[in-house]
C-alpha cells in the first residue's frame, strides 16, 4: 500500500510537469517498443509462417543469427523502460532515452557500412536523431526536425554523391573509381571539370555546347520577357473578376502533358503537318491558278511550291521553349503587378512624366524583383532543357541536356557527367545569388 | 506499476533466453543469396521426373515491340508460369538498370556489344548448353560470335544490318537507286535531294561505322588519324541531313513522308513498307538497300542475368524461344531476320525472299559486326560523336 501511495504521489507531482514535447518522445518510444516486439515475434516466426523477407531482415540475416534476437530485445527493453520511466516522471528516463538515441545512431552507421541497407539505416537514424532533438527540449528543432532531415536525405545527400561522383575517374567499363587523396593528389580530383575546359582535337567542343545552351537560354529569357511583361501588366489592369479568369487561362495548358504539347507542335509544323499542308496545297494551288493575272501570284506560286523550313532548326528550338515558358513569365510578372501601387504612376504623371519616363523611372523599378524573379524560372530550366531541344531541334545539334545524358548512358562516364552537373549547378547559383541581391535591395 | 513492468521485463527476457536456448531458428533462412540454392537442388532431384521444376513467375524484360506478345501467352499457358513482361528503349537503359542494383529480371535481350561489356561486369549467368535442346536449331553463322564465345552466356535473338532506307517513287532514286554509301555522305549527290530530308542514326558507333566502311576504314577502329577522317567525312556531309534520329524515326520521319533517305536499321523500313503498302500497287513507299561497299550487322541475345532467382525457369523458356514455331512468329511479327535456321519452314515467304531482311550469300560476306572498342574506344568515339553535335 506504502509504495503504490508513494507512486501516485510521485506520478501526480512530475506528470503536470512533463513538457509536452517529451511526452511526445515518450509515446514514440511506447510505439517503438511495439514495432520491435513486432519485428521480433516476425523473426521467431518465419519458419512457421513463411513471411516475406523485407530487404533489412535479409540484411540481417547475413549476421550471426543470434544478433537479430539481441536488438530487438534489447530495443524493446530499453524503448519501454525509457518510455514508462518518462510518463511516470522519472527523469533517468529521459537520460536512458538518449542514450538510446545516440546508440542507435551510431549503430545505424555500422549498419549502414555493413549491409549497404540504405532505408533500414535512415530510418534507424532519422528516429533516433528526432528522440534526441526532443528530449533535449529543443522545441524548435523538433518541429523543423522532419524538413530538415528530408532535405538532408533528398538535397544534401544527392549532392555530395554527385560531388563526391565528379571527383572519381571513369573505371572499367564504365565503373567509378572514387578519389583517393593520399595516392592522387589534390589536382587530379578536379581532371574532368579541367576536361570540360580542354579543346579536343583543336576544337573547344564542350565549350561551344556549353555557350550554344547559354545563348538559348538567354534568348529564350529575354523572348519570353519581352511577350510576358505586357501581357502580365495587361491583366493586372483589368477588373478583379477578369484578372482571375485570364489567369486561370493561362494555366489551363499545364493540365495537358508537356511531352503531348511539343509532339503537337510537330503535327503543327512538320512538312506534312497543317501548316506547310495550307502552304503547299491550298495556297500553291490557287497561286498557280491566278499566276498569269499578277507577278506577286507568280512569285507566290514559286516559294508555295516548297514546304516551309518550319521544324528540326534553331528557330523552333526557341519556338518550342518560349511555348513552353510564357506561362512561367506571366506568373510571377503577375503577381508583382497585381501588388503595385498604381497611385504612383499617376503621381508621376501630375509631376509631369511622360510615357516614357513614368515606365523607366516609376513602373520598372518597381517591378524589377518581378522580373528578376520570371528571368531566373525562365533561365534556369532553359540552360537544362532536353525534351524540346531533342524533339524539335531534330537532334543536330547538342546542347547540355543532351551531353549529359549521353556521358551518362552513351559514355558511361558518370564522373564527367556529374562534373558537368555540378558546373551547371554553379551557374545557376549564381542567377539566384544575383536574384538576392536585386531582390534585397528592393526589400 | 513498477512491479508490472518488471514482471513484463522478467517475462521477455525469459522469452530471449528461451528464443536463444532454442538456437538460432529464426530469420529468412540465411538471407537472399541462399535462394537460388534450394531451387537449384529442387530442380536437380527433379529432372530424372517430367522435367525441370518451374518457378510460378518469370520476369522477362524486353525491348519496346520486339516479340509477338500471343507467343508469352502461350507459354504461360502451356507450362503455367506468369510471365511479368516489361520493355526498355535501349541498350544503355538495360545496363544502367542492372548496373544500379536491379534484381528481379530474369530474362533479357542486350544487343552484341552490349553482351561483351554485362559479361565483363559479371551481370550475365552463364547457360549451359546441354540444357537447351533446341540449341541445334540455330543457324552456326550465329552461334559462337565474338562477343560471346562459345555462347557461354547468350543464344542469338533477332538479326538485322544497318544500311539505306529510302522513298520509292522519287524520281531521283528510280534511275540512281542508292546502293553505296555516297549517297549518304558525298554532297555532290546529297545536293540532288537533301532539300526532301535525310535521316541518319543518332547513335555514335554506326554513323562512325557507316563512315568508316565508306572511307574503307575498319568500321571497329580506335585509331585517333582514322577517327579524325571519319569526323570530317560526317562534318562535310552534316549540313544536308535534316535529323538525327534512331529512336522513333520510322514512324515519325518515314511514313510521313518528312525525308526521302534515311540511314536505317533493318527493321524500321520494313515496317514503314507494311504500314504504307498499297493493296493496289501492291507495293509500299519505302524500300531498303545493303551499300555494296558492306554494312554492319547486328544481333539481339537470349540473356539471363547473373541475379536471377529462377535459374531453371530462365533456361527452360529460353529453350522455348528457340523452338522453330516461336522463332518464325517471332520474325513474322517484327521484321527481323531469325538466326533460327529450323523457323525458316514456318516463316513467312515474303519476309524470307525479302532481300533487305534476308540478304543473298554475296551480300552477307560484306557485313561486319561492331565490337566492343574499351574504355580508351568508348572515351574517343564519345569525343567524336560531342565534335559532331557541337558544331553548326
Amino acid at each position: 500500500m506504502t509504495t503504490t501511495a508513494i507512486d501516485n504521489q510521485q506520478g501526480k507531482i512530475t506528470v503536470a510537469d512533463i513538457q509536452p514535447v517529451i511526452r511526445v518522445a515518450a509515446w514514440l518510444l511506447l510505439a517503438h517498443a511495439a514495432l520491435w516486439g513486432l519485428l521480433f515475434f516476425r523473426w521467431v516466426t518465419f519458419a512457421s509462417f513463411s513471411w516475406v523477407p523485407f530487404d533489412f531482415e535479409n540484411a540481417l540475416a547475413t549476421f550471426p543469427p543470434i544478433l537479430a534476437y539481441v536488438v530487438y530485445l534489447l530495443g524493446l527493453i530499453v524503448d519501454l523502460t525509457a518510455a514508462l520511466m518518462i510518463l511516470r516522471g522519472i527523469d533517468a528516463g529521459r537520460l536512458l532515452g538518449l542514450g538510446r538515441g545516440v546508440a542507435v545512431i551510431f549503430m545505424a552507421g555500422v549498419y549502414w557500412a555493413m549491409t549497404q541497407e540504405f532505408f533500414g539505416a535512415v530510418y534507424l537514424a532519422g528516429l533516433a536523431g528526432l528522440l534526441l532533438v526532443m528530449l533535449t527540449r529543443q522545441n524548435a528543432w523538433a518541429i523543423n526536425y522532419s524538413a530538415a532531415f528530408w532535405l538532408i536525405i533528398f538535397f544534401v545527400l544527392p549532392n555530395v554523391i554527385v560531388l563526391l561522383i565528379s571527383l572519381s575517374e571513369r573505371g572499367p567499363r564504365g565503373t567509378i573509381i572514387y578519389p583517393n587523396l593520399l595516392e592522387d593528389g589534390l589536382v587530379s580530383l578536379f581532371n574532368d571539370y579541367v576536361r570540360f575546359f580542354t579543346p579536343i582535337g583543336g576544337q573547344f567542343i564542350y565549350l561551344r555546347i556549353f555557350w550554344r545552351s547559354m545563348g538559348l537560354a538567354v534568348g529564350n529569357t529575354i523572348l519570353c520577357l519581352l511577350f510576358g511583361y505586357p501581357f502580365a501588366y495587361w491583366i493586372a489592369r483589368q477588373e478583379v473578376r477578369w484578372r482571375n479568369i485570364l489567369i486561370f487561362l493561362v494555366m489551363i495548358p499545364f493540365w495537358t502533358n508537356f511531352l503531348v504539347r511539343t509532339y503537337a507542335w510537330l503535327l503543327l509544323l512538320r512538312d506534312s503537318g497543317l501548316i506547310n499542308n495550307f502552304w503547299t496545297s491550298t495556297l500553291h494551288e490557287q497561286a498557280v491558278a491566278l499566276a498569269g493575272s499578277s507577278g506577286f501570284f507568280a512569285w507566290l506560286a514559286e516559294v508555295t511550291a516548297a514546304p516551309l523550313p518550319l521544324l528540326f532548326n534553331t528557330g523552333s528550338v526557341f519556338l518550342g521553349l518560349f511555348y513552353g515558358f510564357f506561362p512561367f513569365v506571366v506568373l510571377p510578372l503577375y503577381s508583382n503587378l497585381e501588388k503595385l501601387d498604381w497611385s504612383l504612376l499617376e503621381a508621376a504623371s501630375d509631376l509631369g512624366a511622360n510615357g516614357y519616363y513614368r515606365t523607366t523611372r516609376v513602373l520598372l523599378p518597381l517591378s524589377l524583383p518581378g522580373i528578376v524573379a520570371a528571368s531566373i524560372i525562365v533561365f534556369v530550366p532553359s540552360l537544362g532543357a532536353y525534351v524540346t531541344p531533342a524533339i524539335m531541334g531534330g537532334g543536330k545539334v547538342s546542347l547540355l541536356g543532351n551531353l549529359l545524358q549521353q556521358q551518362f548512358m552513351t559514355a558511361r562516364d558518370w564522373p564527367f557527367g556529374s562534373a558537368i552537373g555540378f558546373l551547371m549547378m554553379a551557374i545557376m547559383l549564381l542567377a539566384i545569388l544575383i536574384y538576392f541581391r536585386f531582390s534585397g535591395e528592393e526589400g | 506499476m513498477i512491479k508490472k513492468g518488471l514482471v513484463i521485463l522478467g517475462l521477455a527476457l525469459t522469452m530471449a533466453l528461451a528464443a536463444c536456448g532454442g538456437g538460432p531458428a529464426g530469420g529468412p533462412a540465411g538471407g537472399p543469396s541462399a535462394a537460388p540454392e534450394t531451387e537449384a537442388d529442387a530442380s536437380s532431384s527433379e529432372e530424372t521426373a517430367d522435367g525441370p521444376q518451374l518457378a510460378d513467375q518469370l520476369s522477362v524484360y524486353n525491348w519496346a515491340d520486339y516479340i509477338d506478345e500471343q507467343i508469352l501467352v502461350d507459354y504461360e499457358e502451356e507450362f503455367g508460369v506468369e510471365i511479368i513482361y516489361d520493355t526498355y528503349a535501349s541498350n544503355e537503359d538495360l545496363l544502367a538498370k542492372l548496373q544500379a542494383g536491379a534484381e528481379g529480371y530474369d530474362v533479357i535481350f542486350p544487343s552484341d556489344y552490349m553482351v561483351a561489356v554485362m559479361i565483363d561486369l559479371g551481370l550475365l549467368s552463364e547457360i549451359d548448353l546441354a540444357q537447351l535442346s533446341n540449341a541445334d536449331n540455330m543457324d552456326p553463322q550465329f552461334m559462337n560470335a565474338p562477343f560471346d564465345p562459345n555462347n557461354q552466356h547468350c543464344m542469338p535473338y533477332q538479326w538485322g544490318t544497318t544500311g539505306i532506307g529510302y522513298r520509292a517513287g522519287n524520281e531521283f532514286f528510280e534511275e540512281n537507286p542508292p546502293t553505296s554509301w555516297a549517297y549518304v555522305f558525298e554532297p555532290e549527290l546529297l545536293e540532288q535531294y537533301a532539300g526532301d530530308g535525310i535521316n541518319v542514326l543518332n547513335d555514335p558507333r554506326e554513323l562512325a561505322a557507316a563512315a568508316a566502311i565508306y572511307l574503307g576504314l575498319d568500321p571497329n577502329t580506335t585509331n585517333p588519324d582514322e577517327l579524325d577522317q571519319i569526323l570530317n567525312l560526317i562534318l562535310t556531309a552534316k549540313p544536308y541531313w535534316k535529323t538525327f534520329n534512331s529512336e522513333d524515326f520510322g514512324s515519325s520521319l518515314l511514313v510521313p513522308d518528312e525525308v526521302v533517305l534515311s540511314h536505317a536499321w533493318s527493321g524500321p523500313v520494313a515496317q514503314a513498307y507494311y504500314d504504307t503498302y498499297d493493296e493496289e500497287l501492291e507495293d509500299g513507299n519505302w524500300y531498303y538497300s545493303i551499300p555494296e561497299e558492306g554494312a554492319v550487322k547486328w544481333l539481339d541475345n537470349i540473356c539471363i542475368t547473373s541475379s536471377t532467382e529462377r535459374y531453371e525457369t530462365a533456361v527452360h523458356f529460353m529453350n522455348y524461344l528457340l523452338r522453330p514455331e516461336v522463332g518464325a512468329a517471332i520474325t513474322n511479327f517484327v521484321y527481323y531476320g531469325s538466326p533460327n535456321k529450323a523457323a525458316e519452314a514456318f516463316i513467312l515467304p515474303e519476309i524470307l525472299e525479302d532481300p533487305s531482311i534476308y540478304p543473298p550469300a554475296e551480300t552477307q560476306e560484306n557485313l561486319v559486326w561492331l565490337t566492343e572498342v574499351g574504355d580508351e574506344g568508348v572515351r574517343l568515339y564519345d569525343e567524336l560523336w560531342t565534335a559532331v553535335k557541337a558544331g553548326g
